[in-house]
């Protein structure tokens, strides 16, 4: 892997507009954090909270509903506009129209396109790092509780599902796939089947069982992120299978990328 | 290596393409067994029509493209150690570029890949915008070039890595005469150096200037190889200067603008005749030219007789 070709997918994923777009949300966020939201706390508990005005006094309403629900929206659109971003990753490899001049210096095919993934998973790992790092320290500043470990699990989980997005893309596209298919494609198994074909109903039905060992359970690591944020410990196990499904799709883009004609 | 040992050896390449249609395939072929030898600090040059297969084949020996059939090897060994040794220059046909580059970081980002080090860099990289008149324009995005300016940006960085073998397509197309002629001047630069050279062009004056072998590709065959003067038939006739009137009637001299008389006769027997009638005569002889048929004679001929 080279770095430099690292640190240009990087800012090729950064300059995507969908990618800015999520910036500017997640600004958003931060800036309602810290202007919109009021904590009241008696003896190091919150006791109630102000939301743009509004009181609520019932600290247990914002913990079990809102706050989940609004973490959840977050991170749902997180995803969504990376699976927008991520889909340009290999159509803009595969016409950039230096690529053929890059391919004979000192660089393997196999090597650039991985070097190309890393960029853009670091991209996305970067943003939702730093976005999430941000909102937990707004957060343990406004309350005085420690939410960092929380966030630092979530980044991490969250950075997990990008990279098997990115990898679930990267695939679609480099099997013919345009920008538009790939992006289309991933937002099927990541919002519907997903979850349909790894519900515990289905899951008995043996068809649905072995198509869920190629369908990344996405869903499942997406809530993972979600219960790691709100104070649960970051469940392991639930990363596994869709890292796994994400390794055998950049091992296979590899595999036709290095076949391909330029 | 000496310089007339073989480097780039192309064996029996072939390459076919399934081409589809709307309601099938078919299979078309690229390049259909060609076998070339090149020597190193030799400047070979590839011509052909558009679709002949020259990029084709530039692509393959660059591992760009994957060949159906047939090997490439540089000094013995398999071409892509010198690709990744970063001893290769590549010129594509690039119309176009992506806007996240300057001129100068697009130079940089090559020798980064070449993995030079910060100093050697920074060198080569000024060295490269010095040659090519770029660095008023260093700052400049790559899509905001002129064709012929993306050309010398692009020559430029096929150039930096001192490459062992260049492979150049349409080097001069799109350039001013000021830098076809710098260009060229530089190639045979380094050729000198030892560097060998493949090229396309469709400027055949350019490639008599400077190709040392030629060969002809026509519908992915190579129909004619060998050195200019190879290729070249033997002349069509003779034209022979004198200064003052020979006086005689047997030849048809006239008389040119330029106050000299000159005639052309078709063979060497005809030439033989005149020569020792005038030199009987005493007339001085300015020249004896051979009217000879160009490269461009030779290309043409070769591309209506594939078409018969």
């Amino acid at each position: 892997m080279k770095y430099p070709i690292i640190k240009r997918s990087f800012y090729a994923l950064a300059s995507e507009p969908a990618f800015i777009f999520c910036i500017v949300l997640e600004l958003a966020v931060l800036l309602f954090l810290v202007f919109g939201v009021e904590f009241q706390l008696y003896q190091g508990e919150v006791v109630s909270i102000t939301i743009l005005g509004s009181r609520i006094d019932s600290p247990s309403l914002f913990v079990n509903m809102m706050l989940p629900n609004f973490v959840g929206l977050v991170i749902t659109i997180i995803v969504f506009l990376f699976i927008l971003v991520s889909g340009t990753v290999y159509p803009g490899l595969a016409d950039d129209p230096i690529l053929n001049i890059v391919l004979t210096r000192a660089v393997t095919r196999s090597g650039f396109l991985l070097s190309n993934i890393v960029g853009a998973g670091a991209a996305g790992s970067v943003n939702v790092l730093i976005f999430l790092l941000s909102m937990s320290l707004v957060m343990t500043l406004k309350t005085g509780i420690w939410f960092m470990t929380n966030a630092l699990g979530g980044a991490a989980a969250l950075s997990v599902l990008l990279i098997v997005i990115l990898s679930l893309t990267v695939f679609f596209g480099a099997t013919g796939g345009s920008a538009t298919t790939s992006q289309v494609l991933v937002i099927l198994i990541h919002f519907v089947l997903s979850g349909l074909i790894h519900s515990p109903n289905l899951n008995k039905n043996i068809l649905f069982k072995a198509v869920s060992l190629i369908v990344p359970s996405t869903d499942r690591v997406s809530m993972s992120v979600q219960s790691t944020l709100l104070g649960y410990p970051l469940e392991i196990s639930v990363l596994v299978q869709p890292l796994l499904v994400a390794l055998v799709c950049i091992v296979g883009s590899v595999v036709i990328f290095e076949k391909k004609d330029l | 290596m000496a310089q007339s040992d073989p480097a780039l050896e192309i064996r029996q390449l072939t390459k076919t393409y399934v081409v589809r249609h709307v309601q099938r395939k078919s299979l078309t072929t690229a390049l259909d067994n060609v076998s070339i030898t090149i020597r190193r600090g030799e400047i070979y040059a590839l011509l052909g029509l558009n679709g002949a297969g020259k990029t084709t084949l530039m692509k393959i020996v660059l591992g760009l493209t994957r060949a159906t059939k047939g090997s490439v090897t540089w000094s013995g060994m398999a071409v892509d150690r010198i690709i990744q040794e970063g001893k290769v220059g590549y010129l594509p046909e690039l119309l176009k570029a992506k806007n996240d580059l300057t001129v100068k970081g697009f130079l940089k980002y090559i020798g980064q890949i070449c993995e030079m080090d910060e100093k050697e860099l920074k060198r080569r990289v000024d060295y490269a915008l010095d040659e090519f008149g770029l660095q008023d324009i260093s700052s400049q995005k790559l899509n905001a070039l002129s064709k012929g300016t993306l050309k010398r940006v692009v020559i430029a960085q096929a150039l930096m890595n001192e490459p062992d073998l260049l492979l150049l397509d349409e080097p001069t197309d799109g350039l001013d005469p000021v830098w076809q002629r710098n260009v060229r001047e530089r190639l045979i630069s380094l050729k000198k150096n030892g560097t060998t050279i493949v090229l396309s062009s469709h400027l055949l004056s350019e490639i008599e200037v400077i190709a040392d072998r030629v060969g002809i590709l026509q519908k992915g065959k190579l129909v004619a190889e060998g050195t200019v003067q190879q290729l070249l038939p033997p002349p069509k006739g003779y034209v022979v200067r004198i200064a003052t009137d020979p006086g005689v009637n047997s030849y048809p001299f006239q008389r040119g603008d330029d106050g000299q008389w000159w005639c052309s006769v078709e063979d060497q027997i005809a030439l033989r005749n005149i020569l020792n009638e005038i030199n009987a005569r005493g007339i001085g002889i300015l020249a004896v030219t051979p009217v000879q048929a160009n490269l461009e004679d030779v290309f043409i001929s070769l591309v209506n007789q594939g078409k018969e």
